[in-house]
């Protein structure tokens, strides 16, 4: 005990959350998760706003763009999204349940359909880059100013996707050892974000795709 | 204490009060909402293109079919968001103060919004 | 533990320097999640960080001696100075310098055992450091040199690759903040005891509850405007450039969308501690305590709504009228404060101590800087002085005058609770001379300068001009010496001042229901909350506070962790 630092006690004492109960505890974090979301809220509403005000003014360049795009692509990929998100209640449902085997089984789709949907971005990206779409400015291109405004809000999306299936894995890899068997909030708190995720897919497909 | 076992009870039992009907389904709630979302994501999509046919054709009306295809399709949309919200996320059961937490920066976000798209394109000519 | 022998006069040295229970000092250089210590790491850190800037601002106030160019090389090298320094003073000194005070009072205000996240709480603070090397190394690289609010085309098109860096930092700096605001959101929400209810918070909390939700609000849009800058310079959009179909008043816009409501993230928990020094040391209950409360909330509110009187002479005119409108508006709730702090003192028994002193000076200058606020609200004013030292002159009163005087009150207050040692009053006096003075012969010939026509953001003036200005960079110069009196006197109170003991100001409020500094986890007994943490001058509170003392005298604390 006397070898111990003040700090070290301090950071002993503080880890174990000993001073909270669990559902202090779990109350906490749903909260911050929350109130984290609140805040990505804000930032995709620059990032989409950028896009509607675009579309608004330059009605031409979107409908030959939505054109080149057509739907089913995207709509394909909508759907694995959407799957996802159901898979991902699944999970913690199972888990809820005391199924931690079925848990595993729900957030390993989750994040494969997390995965697909990453490959359907990909070839969309590729195709989009095969007409010459870029994400900069080009004076010699028809898209000059297309590019930028529809990459910027989908990569943004992207890269959560892409956050979301890593967390997917830690969530697998933390419930196969039983972290989630008593509390499964850690699920809880993924959920939250994937569900998020997904939500903001929703509106995008909508506003940049289809409207 | 019995409300919250009062939700978990309705989060996994596998029976649904749907339109005065029963449904029993693996998944319960969850899966008549996935359902809900499937058939509004067909729907959105059906429409959208039926109305691109439709402005397509006629160009006279283009401006207020236009304007029908944005409000229909951000209604569809804001219903599926809010059903993902509700349901998936588990607002419904959550304390007020969390809806708080999600309208707080939608409201602030539309401000935003409105504020921007308000200015005219190619500046303000002053 | 060891007994080593030693002389009479330094064991008596060693027992009272132990009966402090302090953390070692090096403890504050090393990854801790004790909110206490945090709260000081970001409070050293900052003043450090003041001091940067500060000594910038030496520099600009000595360049602006002479109308000519001397100091600086060019007209640039002198806009990347007053970049920086507004940079650093901003978003690595006042917003860091607040979470301090919150990490620091908060949880014990509330009787809370440590903050809802502690190790977010270490990780928002840890980022800092590496931000502002990021900052600090695009200053030496290739300078920004669009000024703090980095408006492009001067941000996009004409600044060196510092402009990149100060982005990358500024990006950081803004997630550090918002995980902090995150924090102390859950933790003042979820983390009070029973018997803390909301209505018997103290103002503090009500003001960083207030400033942590506009915070977690509004960082996101500088973080939006701040990723899209970065790809404007990096990827090669043109989101800001009009001759690529962009729009330059974009960034204006969502800019100020950030930065407004982060005035108040600057100046409400400078409002709180005001709350709460001046009915400490005058003895008296705040006066419309629940109205304090609520107009933290309104002007958090009305905070978004007012983001473009920065931006009368760019904005379409039609709109200016509903922005002068909106921006009286928000005078109101503050105007309730300031009300309230007035009533607060009146008749009270006013102790001048130093923290008082300096809470007065910010009444006194943040009333000035406030008129020149609604001054500048007024739309014919505002475009006859846009862009003059009347501007530059306005937000220092408010953000120097209110909240650095804040700060130092703070300091004074709060100095014995985290160290348990008292500051020397004497030098906190003449501290406050100094900086009263030397603050009010700086800035408000500003004022006048400004409105004779001095555009700021110049380093070559006329010569007209030169009187005043060497009487501004001369009071410049006692306000930069005085906070060297500032730095001894913590240096030297944190080793010799006298044992302050468990509440040395006789406050009601639950951080001082404690051992100064507060034991690991801030209580050894769950604390019980007076009815009115403001509650003073009556016979029930004298009856609580002389317990609190009773409890916490006498019998040395017991050794060690014990909780």
């Amino acid at each position: 005990m006397a070898e111990l630092t003040a700090n070290q006690l301090h950071t002993a004492a503080h880890d174990d959350h000993g001073h909270m109960s669990e559902e202090e505890h779990n109350n906490n974090m749903k909260l911050g998760v929350w109130l984290y979301l609140a805040s990505e809220i804000v930032i995709f509403s620059i990032m989409i706003v950028g896009y509607i005000i675009f579309r608004i003014n330059e009605k031409d360049i979107v409908a030959q763009a939505h054109e080149e795009l057509g739907v089913a692509l995207v709509t394909a990929n909508t759907f694995v999204l959407l799957a996802s998100s159901f898979f991902m209640v699944m999970g913690l449902r199972a888990m809820q349940q005391g199924n931690r085997a079925g848990m595993l089984r729900w957030i390993g789709l989750t994040a494969l359909g997390g995965i697909v949907f990453l490959g359907g971005q990909y070839i969309e990206y590729s195709e989009l880059a095969h007409l010459g779409i870029v994400l900069g400015f080009d004076t010699a291109s028809e898209w000059s100013t297309f590019g930028m405004r529809f990459y910027a809000p989908t990569f943004f999306h992207g890269a959560h996707v892409f956050v979301g299936v890593l967390w997917a894995l830690e969530v697998m890899r933390r419930g196969a050892k039983g972290r989630y068997d008593n509390n499964p909030i850690g699920i809880e708190m993924f959920g939250l974000y994937w569900h998020f995720v997904d939500v903001v897919w929703i509106m995008l497909f909508t506003l940049i795709y289809l409207v | 204490m019995a409300q919250a076992m009062q939700h978990e009870g309705e989060h996994h039992s596998n029976t649904v009060h749907l339109l005065g009907r029963e449904i029993t389904v693996e998944g319960g709630v969850y899966t008549v909402v996935f359902g809900g979302l499937a058939v509004l994501t067909v729907i959105e999509v059906l429409s959208a293109e039926f109305l691109k046919g439709a402005i397509h054709d006629a160009p006279e009306a283009a401006a207020t079919l236009q304007a029908i295809k944005a409000v229909l399709l951000l209604g569809i949309a804001i219903i599926k968001s809010s059903l993902v919200i509700w349901f998936y996320m588990h607002l419904k059961s959550e304390k007020p103060l969390i809806a708080i937490v999600i309208l707080l920066p939608l409201l602030i976000a539309g401000l935003s919004i409105m504020f921007l798209l308000a200015i005219p394109p190619g500046g303000y000519g002053i | 533990m060891a007994t080593i022998a030693v002389p009479l006069g330094a064991q008596a040295e060693q027992q009272e320097a132990e009966t402090l229970r302090r953390p070692a000092l090096t403890d504050y250089l090393r990854w801790s999640v004790d909110h206490k210590i945090i709260g000081v790491q970001y409070g050293v850190a900052a003043f450090i960080f003041f001091m940067v800037g500060g000594a910038m601002a030496m520099l600009i106030r000595l360049e602006l001696w002479t109308p000519d160019l001397d100091v600086m090389v060019s007209g640039a090298a002198y806009n990347s100075l007053f970049t920086i320094h507004g940079t650093i003073m901003i978003f690595l000194f006042i917003i860091p310098m607040w979470a301090a005070f919150g990490n620091f009072v908060v949880p014990l205000q509330l009787g809370a055992k440590d903050m809802a996240f502690p190790w977010l709480n270490a990780f928002a603070f840890w980022l800092i450091p590496p931000a502002a090397v990021v900052v600090l190394l695009g200053y030496f690289v290739s300078p920004a040199e669009a000024g703090w609010t980095s408006y492009p085309p001067l941000s996009t098109l004409f600044s060196g690759d510092g402009q990149t860096l100060w982005a990358l930092g500024a990006h950081l700096l803004g997630i550090s903040s918002i995980m902090g605001s995150i924090n102390f959101i859950v933790t003042i929400f979820n983390m009070r005891p029973p018997e803390m209810t909301i209505w018997r918070m103290p103002l503090l909390c009500w003001a960083v509850l207030a400033t942590s939700i506009i915070a977690v609000m509004a960082t996101p849009f500088l973080a939006g405007a701040l990723t899209l800058l970065l790809l404007d310079r990096v990827a090669g959009t043109t989101f800001f450039d009009a001759a690529g179909g962009g729009d330059v008043l974009l960034w204006q816009n969502i800019f100020w969308f950030y930065s407004h409501p982060a005035v108040y993230i600057m100046v409400l928990p400078g409002m709180g501690v005001l709350s709460e020094v001046l009915s400490v040391h005058s003895r008296k209950p705040v006066f419309g305590y629940r109205m304090v409360g609520l107009s933290s909330m309104g002007i958090a509110f009305v905070g978004f709504t007012v983001w473009a009187h920065h931006m009368f002479t760019s904005l379409q005119p039609e709109l200016r009228i509903p922005f002068m409108i909106t921006t009286m508006i928000i005078a109101v709730p503050t105007g309730i404060k300031m009300f309230s702090w007035l009533g607060t003192i009146w008749g009270g028994k006013i102790r001048f101590t130093s923290a008082m002193l300096f809470a007065l000076g910010f009444l006194s200058l943040f009333v000035i800087g406030g008129i020149s606020g609604v001054m500048l609200a007024a739309l014919p004013f505002d475009i006859h002085v846009h862009d003059t030292y009347f501007v530059v002159s306005h937000f220092h009163f408010v953000l120097f005058g209110g909240s650095v005087f804040a700060v130092y009150a703070a300091l004074y207050h709060w100095f014995p609770k985290v160290t348990g040692r008292m500051m020397n009053e004497r030098l906190g006096r003449i501290h406050f001379l100094f900086t009263y003075f030397g603050f009010l012969f700086t800035f408000f010939p500003m004022h006048v300068v400004g409105m004779l026509g001095m555009p700021r953001r110049v380093a070559v003036y006329v010569e007209a001009f030169q009187p005043w200005n060497q009487l501004i960079s001369l009071a410049a110069f006692v306000l930069g010496f005085s906070s060297l009196i500032v730095i001894y006197n913590v240096i030297k109170s944190y080793y010799h001042g006298p044992i302050a003991g468990a509440n040395p100001w006789r406050a009601l409020t639950l951080e001082w229901q404690t051992t100064s500094p507060p034991p690991t986890m801030n209580f050894d007994d769950d604390p019980i909350p007076f009815e009115d943490p403001y509650g003073y001058g009556t016979e029930a509170s004298a009856a609580y506070l002389d317990a609190v003392d009773e409890a916490f005298s006498g019998a040395a604390p017991a050794k060690g962790g014990g909780h």
